[in-house]
């Protein structure tokens, strides 16, 4: 088993509101040991109270150490830096850059403190934050991530950076220093790319729930998404598609036809089927489903999933195309979190809605329609056990 | 004259800069300067004390365009390429952490290319900065190097930790204006050019003394504290490890046998200190002596000025200005509290300037000077040490200053041309010139021994078919001497020391093709080549001590674009490294000379002579300078040999010490400031430090 170090302080841990912990626990469940190091008591409880049950997860505290640092160890340092640094110039110029950089930059902000304890010759990989210099770390927290750096290149083990803020923030030499950068927007790394950091090592997150783990706003909805699968209520492979069907009590043909035409294409697929939340007569809702649609739901095996209605504003998050028989707003705010959404009832067939949710009511149209959707995502879908699974294997 | 007009470029940091430049730029402004406030973007905001003070000032990076930013964005990518596998390599850089690096690094490249944009587009006749040290300093500097742009550094405070980062202070300055003859002494320890330094005081205490002594300023300024009057003031300095202590146990010794005196306690916390840290050490001593008064951002020098005795914990500059203000100083000696050590070294003590206080809250010597006064030994002291550290406090300071930045640019514009005692730049007449001819011209000296042995060697060793040697006589027992030697000498009278005027007037009197310069006291011994030579333009040769060991194997410029005397074989020029004149590596110089130095009439005609106005010691540096700017060649003769028989026996490259030392300084600074932009430079700082830099 590949084992992950992922060393983290408090600014970058509360960048993105603690949701960093949450790729830890995907990187767990893809089956990886991880380990968590922080200098900060309040990132060790966070993260031990939410690993607590995980044994894959093991997290501890960074020692902080204080050197003693007078005057005369100081001087020395300085030495050293100008003699090794004396052959280096500001490129095209001839100034020397240990001129600008020694006497006072270097000199006055030589810093007292180390992490002796640090081993990083157990790990395949090791995560850190991709530093901000909007959001720079306090003095000993840049020399926590400095040591792990030092110690990662001595060691020969890759340095992924995932990012904490927005990309034209980075510390570009860290940037330059990482093997590779998680970013979460194409133009970030678009952006990294005409700074200099070669293509090869920027890597696109485009699971959605990863790349709002790596975002610095929160966002109710994915918030209340992350949640349910924390809490590991919601666990699908999200390479396959996923339609999310909104049942409906009278429009029972359309949903029937709707399951079908998902049962017949030839892609691989994961079903959502959330309730209505009704009953009629003796007839619960489920009695419903299973009389009126069972022989197609069973045709799919285990690829149908069921939600209560009042999750409906987390589950269609996990969905790629959202198919509904009737207009709810939910669908509208689908469209805004990149999802597809359908109104498949030919009473509705000719309305606009104008918020980009399509309506339709022809099968042929909706088959092709999630096919799209499909090679759309095989061809965009990145997540982060992929990378880390891949190197992992380019290190084996 | 020498500002009218002119664009005075002044880089403006932090409030402790801005301190000095302010009345600096108002005096030159008052000159008729024209004066350019600019500054970075960081984040400490440098341009606050521009905006209280209603200056109009420029961003380095307001200048930047489309371009700027490219280079700016290739220029980082570039260098962190470089950088990275460096770091790598040496574990000790882990102490300058990346996010520290990354936002240092950045920020000059950044600043450096902006500082030249805004360099092309302005164009300002001189650049005045705080010092050298800071990366601002380095910018401005090598940018100033570059475009030929005279640079004026100044001090910022009391130097006194040994460092090797001392050693920059006069690398690109045409003139480091300096406070007294203390940090001369040191920035030379630390093999800065002596040459470059001018003492001419501290530009702000002078003012700011005037300004605050005032008995109505005083009264003032304690109604603005709250000190009733009668009441005694103890003021506590602090020095910047100090301010950071926050053990109560300490402040509370410190504190001890204060609280019931009639002495109203100041405190004066250090600027460094972030200022959340500072109300915390505030609520701190508040607690223990609720009537001190605890200050960060209040005038220091107001505070001075109210002092009836001050307290200096630590060491900083503002102990040095507490004695320039003659306030009575007490020093605390290392010790432990409650197992807490404080203090450190003492220095102010040591030196004889202040008593000690030890241990902490053992105020009896503060109560017997406030009864009978300062012993006389430490009056005594500290009027020495003041006077040493901080020349003349006559309010003339800025005068004095501006005095040498008008200098600089009127030496610039004048040009290469040199001057005479006249002041007239004409050049010597070529009439009655002997062609073939080389004239040998030495002043007298005052050594009779030393004189005597350049005369035999002269005659022992000229191979030359014709020959003169012409006597310079600036000293009346030589002349007695003089006249008592028979033979072909022929001998003129000159008066002072001034070697380019005694060697101006013997090539006047000299009927020469070529002309020999010597000072007395070197042994010529062969002259191989040497006609040929001159006939190019300079010539000069090894000159050894009579053990043999080099005494100056040409003339090289250092670190500082000071010109010294080659010590070492196979030294070779820094300015043509592309070909050697005889093909032998280490026979090419940038200058010749160490008391012997020839050159054909033509040449020295053409360049007007040596030049009058500058220090003995740059003189033949100069020359060749000269001469070089003229298209004339320099040649080093590595098969000739001249011997040093009495080392400096004339006292000519002495530099000038309690002699006309208000103005000596214009001798040395109109070298930096004539060839300023065209200079040589060895920028192997490795080699300059040597040793060093040894860890």
């Amino acid at each position: 088993m590949h084992r992950l170090l992922f060393a983290i302080d408090d600014k970058e841990f509360d960048a993105t509101k603690g949701r960093s912990l949450h790729l830890v626990r995907i990187l767990a469940a893809a089956g990886y040991k991880i380990d968590i190091l922080t200098p900060s008591k309040v990132v060790y409880e966070k993260a031990t109270e939410t690993f607590k049950e995980n044994e894959r997860v093991h997290v501890s505290l960074a020692n902080l150490g204080v050197l003693p640092s007078p005057d005369s160890f100081r001087d020395d340092l300085l030495k050293t830096f100008i003699r090794q640094a004396n052959n280096l110039f500001i490129p095209e110029t001839d100034m020397k850059m240990y001129k600008l950089s020694a006497f006072d930059d270097f000199y006055g902000f030589i810093l007292p403190y180390t992490f002796p304890d640090i081993d990083v010759s157990p790990y395949s990989i090791i995560l850190i934050p991709i530093i901000s210099m909007e959001n720079i770390p306090s003095m000993d927290s840049d020399c926590f991530y400095t040591t792990i750096c030092f110690l990662a290149r001595e060691m020969k083990v890759p340095l992924m950076g995932l990012q904490t803020q927005p990309q034209v923030h980075t510390a570009f030499l860290y940037a330059k220093i990482l093997d590779y950068l998680v970013v979460k927007d194409e133009w970030e790394g678009t952006y990294l790319e005409q700074l200099g950091i070669g293509k090869e090592k920027i890597f696109l997150l485009t699971d959605e729930t990863e790349a709002y783990c790596l975002k610095s706003v929160d966002d109710p909805f994915m918030n209340n998404f992350l949640e349910l699968m924390d809490q590991q209520k919601i666990e699908i492979d999200k390479k396959k598609l996923c339609v999310v069907v909104l049942n409906h009590p009278k429009f029972r043909p359309q949903i029937r036809e709707v399951l079908s035409l998902i049962g017949q294409i030839d892609v691989p697929v994961v079903v959502f089927m959330v309730k209505f939340g009704y009953s009629v007569q003796e007839l619960t809702e489920e009695a419903v489903i299973q009389g009126v649609y069972g022989d197609v739901i069973r045709n799919m095996k285990d690829n149908i999933y069921y939600a209560g209605r009042d999750t409906l504003d987390k589950v269609f998050l996990v969905s790629d195309i959202i198919v509904s028989t009737t207009y709810w707003d939910t669908l509208s705010l689908a469209v805004k979190y990149n999802k597809t959404a359908v109104v498949y009832n030919k009473i509705f067939h000719d309305l606009d809605s104008g918020d980009g949710v399509i309506f339709m009511d022809d099968p042929k149209e909706l088959k092709e329609l999630m096919v799209r959707r499909y090679n759309e995502k095989k061809a965009r879908y990145r997540c982060l056990a992929d990378l880390v699974g891949r190197l992992c294997a380019e290190d084996r | 004259m020498g500002l009218k007009n002119k664009k005075i470029a002044f880089y403006i940091a932090q409030p402790h800069h801005a301190k000095y430049m302010f009345p600096l730029a108002e005096a030159a402004r008052a000159k008729g300067a024209q004066i350019l406030f600019f500054t970075s973007s960081e984040m400490y905001p440098f341009e606050i004390e521009l905006i209280k003070n209603n200056y109009k000032y420029v961003f380095a990076s307001d200048y930047s365009d489309e371009e700027t930013a490219l280079k700016i964005r290739r220029a980082t990518n570039t260098f962190c390429d470089e950088w990275i596998p460096l770091i790598f390599q040496w574990g000790g850089i882990r102490h300058w952490p990346l996010a520290t690096q990354n936002r240092l690094i950045i920020s000059r490249i950044e600043e450096y290319i902006c500082i030249e944009r805004m360099t092309r587009i302005e164009s300002p006749d001189m650049f005045v900065a705080l010092h050298e040290v800071n990366p601002w300093g380095k910018e401005i500097g090598h940018i100033a190097a570059k475009y030929g742009i005279p640079y004026v550094t100044l001090q910022e405070g009391d130097y006194y930790v040994d460092s090797v980062a001392n050693a920059v202070h006069t690398e690109y300055s045409t003139a480091a204006l300096l406070w007294g003859d203390t940090t001369v002494q040191y920035l030379e320890k630390h093999r800065c050019s002596v040459d470059k330094m001018v003492t001419v005081g501290n530009l702000f205490l002078d003012g700011i003394m005037n300004k605050y002594s005032s008995s109505s300023a005083r009264k003032t300024i304690r109604e603005e504290l709250g000190i009733k009057p009668g009441k005694k003031v103890l003021v506590f300095l602090l020095g910047y490890d100090w301010a950071w202590v926050k053990i109560k146990e300490i402040w509370q010794a410190v504190c001890r046998g204060l609280v019931e005196e009639e002495l109203v306690c100041i405190f004066k916390w250090h600027a460094f200190v972030p200022v959340n840290e500072f109300q915390k050490i505030e609520l701190l001593i508040k607690e223990i002596m609720p009537a001190a008064i605890v200050l960060q951002t209040y005038d220091p020098y107001k505070i001075i000025s109210i002092a009836n005795y001050c307290v200096i914990l630590g060491r900083s500059t503002i102990a040095l200005e507490a004695l320039a203000w003659k306030k009575p100083l007490f020093e605390v000696e290392s010790g432990q509290v409650d197992g807490y050590a404080y203090g450190g070294e003492t220095y102010y003590a040591k030196g004889g300037l202040a008593q000690i206080i030890s241990p902490l809250g053992n105020w009896e010597v503060l109560f017997s000077t406030m009864k009978k006064g300062l012993p006389a030994a430490i009056v005594e002291n500290v009027d020495q040490f003041v006077k040493q550290a901080l020349y003349k406090l006559d309010g003339r300071v800025l005068e004095r200053a501006v005095d040498v930045m008008s200098f600089i640019l009127e030496t610039k514009d004048h040009g290469s041309t040199p001057l005479t005692d006249s002041g007239s730049t004409s050049p010597r007449s070529l009439s009655g010139v002997e062609r073939g001819r080389v004239s040998f011209i030495i002043p007298s000296g005052s050594d009779a021994e030393a004189l005597l042995s350049s005369l035999t060697s002269l005659s022992e060793g000229v191979k030359f078919p014709d020959w003169e040697t012409v006597i310079v006589v600036n000293d009346s027992v030589i002349k007695e001497m003089l006249a008592g030697i028979s033979g072909d000498l022929k001998v003129i009278e000159s008066e002072g020391d001034n070697l380019s005027q005694l060697y101006n007037r013997g090539a006047e009197a000299s009927s020469g093709e070529f002309l020999i310069f010597m000072t007395p006291g070197i042994v010529y011994l062969t002259g191989d080549g040497l006609i040929e030579a001159m006939r190019a333009g300079v010539a000069g040769m090894p000159v050894r001590n009579a053990d043999m060991t080099p005494y100056c194997l040409g003339i090289g410029y250092d670190f500082n674009y000071s010109p010294y005397f080659i010590k070492e074989d196979g030294s070779t020029s820094l300015t043509d490294r592309s070909s050697s004149l005889s093909g032998v590596e280490g026979s090419k110089r940038d200058a010749v000379g160490g008391g012997l130095i020839g050159i054909n009439r033509e040449a020295f005609t053409a360049i007007g002579g040596f030049d009058e106005g500058i220090a003995n010691h740059l003189i033949e540096a100069d020359i060749c300078l000269a001469a070089k700017n003229n298209g004339c060649s320099i040649s080093y003769l590595t098969n000739c040999l001249g011997v040093v028989y009495k080392s400096e026996a004339a006292g000519y490259w002495q530099k000038v010490k309690d002699k006309d030392y208000d103005n000596e300084w214009k001798r040395r600074i109109r070298f930096f400031a004539k060839w300023c932009g065209k200079l040589p430079k060895d920028d192997n700082i490795i080699k300059f430090l040597g040793d060093w830099l040894k860890v």
